[in-house]
């Protein structure tokens, strides 16, 4: 009864025009997002950071959180008309979404798309709205050794599920957490690693370091490659309706791909990724016929999209009930928060219910948004991927420094953009991930907070950390995922060194 | 020609040696009351120890494989380039003149090849973002030095 009369006046505060307007903005910006290649979630989240300065926080977080589920549903056109998927969690969709398309069935496959993104948004919205207030109050018993149980798990789970090496990932995870150090310590206030540069002892700005590795790495990334017209396919409204057997074929794998994904979205690393993976396996595995996967299978578009918009909603559980991003988007929506003086975490909820509820109630809102919007206006954003790299990448550059500079008023961060884009360009050919990186980074601070004040707590024992029920529980936890790992990884070697051996045997 | 990855790894195990060096600068403090030292010393020597094993790991794999060139990297070096004379300049010429400028160099380096249109692409570009972000979201934007 009480959530009906919260979310009751989330909805009060959500239907207000200013924000309806907001969140209108943040789900448009959202489906451009996914559906241009170069600018990324989280680069354009970053991008309109700065503009929020000046807004209402509740505004400022609607808008920033639509981009976020917004882009979900753009990435999922060019995957299936262009065979590209705007953002990474549509590969998948590409699989089948675009046999549809060939098959003269493109209106249906981006209608039962962007249905089940509809439905799965919904699901993830209910989640978000009975699991955050739980984990908020279950916060609440937690102390410093708990947070840092915490962010060192989500650490370790990230390096272990982002990627192809799990070493190259926790290294990035370790300078990400070097490059928080930069500044002023959280604890003593002395300064740290500033080199005698001014600029630095206010530390190391989010928005360089996202906009360097993502934005300005994508942009050098596709002046290397040779640009071909993508071949779009044309979809006419009239054909946006799916048949009667595709609408029965797609109803449980959306309802499975919404709850999976849902859960997915809970745990750190990509998990919007790894949630439409699983998806498809399943489908795969449980579908009357599993020969049609890879040559236009529904149930491949409507299972992965679905577990795609439940899992980025799942993603906002960690960072509102306890303050911890476990992905890139997310921790924008930290910074901004922090830049509208809101902590996010266990006490959220309870001081700031009309941020939190209004957050809930427009999220129902914008998944609605996005289902009339996605439909008619398909053309529309498809043809935007007409638009030629030599014209694109420019403009988005043009806008990249101007946010960059705007964060700050201050040039030296745009130094840190060219410097951030050269290493995120050196990452991508050399298969890092920058993901491990950004979290390592927005996690450092409250890592080595939560660790000295756990040990000021346990007078200097580390075994203290291992006393505490939960803390204890999550560290055994962490433990075993490491001897887990090397375990697994020594026997991998061994059984490529045998197989040779036994071929020639 | 060098790997990527032998850089880009060689360059993260130096920064993690000089990052080492300067963290053992600071005070460490005691388990009992850590210094700012403390983490950054753990860090900086789990990085230094990982990087080794990572870069030892890719020299090993790389000997095993030929190490393709990356095409078109002079438009990544021009690209560089531009936008660091930008950040340079950007001071000296004030926002509008240098983006256009900016604007004008990445359209040339990413392909356009008519330079009225890049002429006319380069000076929308710089009014129009100026509009947008300088007068209409009241974002202070740098002004040259001859009109401060």
């Amino acid at each position: 009864m009480e959530i009906i009369n919260n979310l009751l006046q989330g909805f009060n505060i959500a239907l207000n025009w200013n924000n309806l307007l907001f969140c209108l903005l943040g789900v448009v910006m959202g489906t451009v997002t996914g559906v241009l290649p170069g600018l990324g979630t989280t680069t354009a989240m970053i991008l309109l950071l700065p503009l929020t300065y000046g807004m209402d926080p509740t505004s400022a977080i609607i808008m920033l959180a639509g981009i976020y589920y917004g882009a979900m549903y753009g990435g999922s056109t060019t995957a299936i008309l262009v065979n590209m998927p705007g953002e990474s969690p549509a590969v998948v969709t590409t699989f089948d979404g675009y046999q549809m398309a060939r098959k003269g069935r493109a209106g249906a496959a981006l209608a039962i798309a962007a249905t089940g993104s509809w439905v799965a948004g919904t699901v993830g919205v209910i989640g978000i709205m009975l699991f955050a207030p739980l984990l908020a109050r279950a916060a609440l018993a937690m102390g410093p050794p708990e947070y840092f149980a915490i962010a060192a798990l989500g650490l370790l789970l990230l390096s272990n599920l982002t990627g192809k090496s799990v070493l190259k990932s926790l290294l990035m995870v370790i300078v990400g957490l070097m490059i928080g150090t930069v500044g002023m310590d959280p604890v003593r206030g002395v300064l740290r690693f500033t080199f005698g540069v001014l600029d630095l002892s206010r530390g190391i700005e989010l928005g360089a370091v996202t906009i360097g590795l993502f934005g300005i790495a994508e942009i050098l990334t596709i002046a290397t490659e040779k640009y071909e017209p993508s071949n779009l396919i044309k979809v006419k409204i009239r054909d946006m309706y799916p048949n009667k057997n595709e609408i029965k074929r797609s109803a449980a794998p959306c309802a499975r791909g919404s709850i999976m994904g849902f859960l997915i979205g809970l745990i750190p690393g990509p998990a919007a990724l790894l949630a439409t993976l699983a998806s498809y396996a399943t489908e795969r595995k449980l579908s009357k016929h599993p020969e049609e996967f890879g040559k236009g299978a529904v149930e491949g578009v409507a299972g992965p999209e679905a577990a795609n918009n439940a899992a980025s909603a799942g993603a906002f559980v960690p960072l509102l009930a306890l303050g911890l991003p476990f992905a890139p988007p997310v921790a924008v929506l930290l910074s901004g928060l922090t830049i509208h003086s809101i902590v996010p975490g266990p006490m959220l909820i309870q001081e700031h219910p009309a941020l939190f509820w209004g957050l809930i109630a427009s999220m129902y809102i914008g998944n609605v948004m996005l289902l009339i919007l996605n439909l008619p206006l398909v053309p529309l954003f498809a043809s935007m991927i007409k638009v030629p790299p030599k014209i694109l990448m420019p403009i988005i550059t043009v806008i990249a420094f101007s946010g960059a500079y705007s964060m700050n008023n201050s040039v030296f961060d745009l130094w840190l953009l060219i410097i951030f884009g050269v290493i995120g360009f050196l990452m991508k050919k050399a298969k890092f991930d920058p993901a491990p990186l950004i979290i390592g980074f927005v996690l450092g601070p409250t890592l080595e907070r939560s660790f000295r004040q756990g040990l000021v707590i346990g007078d200097g024992q580390l075994l203290s950390f291992m006393t505490r029920p939960i803390s204890g529980t999550i560290l055994s936890l962490t433990i075993i995922i490491i001897f887990y790992s090397m375990v697994t990884a020594i026997l991998k070697k061994r059984k490529a060194k045998l197989i040779p051996k036994e071929v020639v045997d | 020609m060098i790997s990527p990855s032998i850089i880009f790894i060689g360059l993260v195990w130096i920064c993690c040696l000089i990052y080492t060096i300067a963290a053992f600068g600071l005070p460490f403090g005691s388990l009992q009351e850590p210094g700012p030292g403390f983490l950054p010393v753990i860090i900086g020597i789990l990085g230094i120890i990982l990087s080794s094993v990572v870069l030892f790991n890719e020299i090993k794999t790389l000997s095993k494989k030929k190490e393709e060139p990356i095409p078109y990297i002079w438009k990544v070096i021009w690209f560089i380039i531009s936008i660091t004379i930008y950040v340079f300049l950007l001071p000296l010429l004030g926002y509008i003149i240098g983006t256009i400028a900016l604007s004008i160099a990445l359209f040339k380096i990413m392909g356009m090849k008519n330079w009225i249109m890049i002429g006319l692409g380069g000076a929308a570009l710089g009014l129009i973002s100026y509009y947008v972000i300088g007068v209409c979201l009241e974002v202070p934007l740098p002004v040259p030095v001859w009109l401060q």
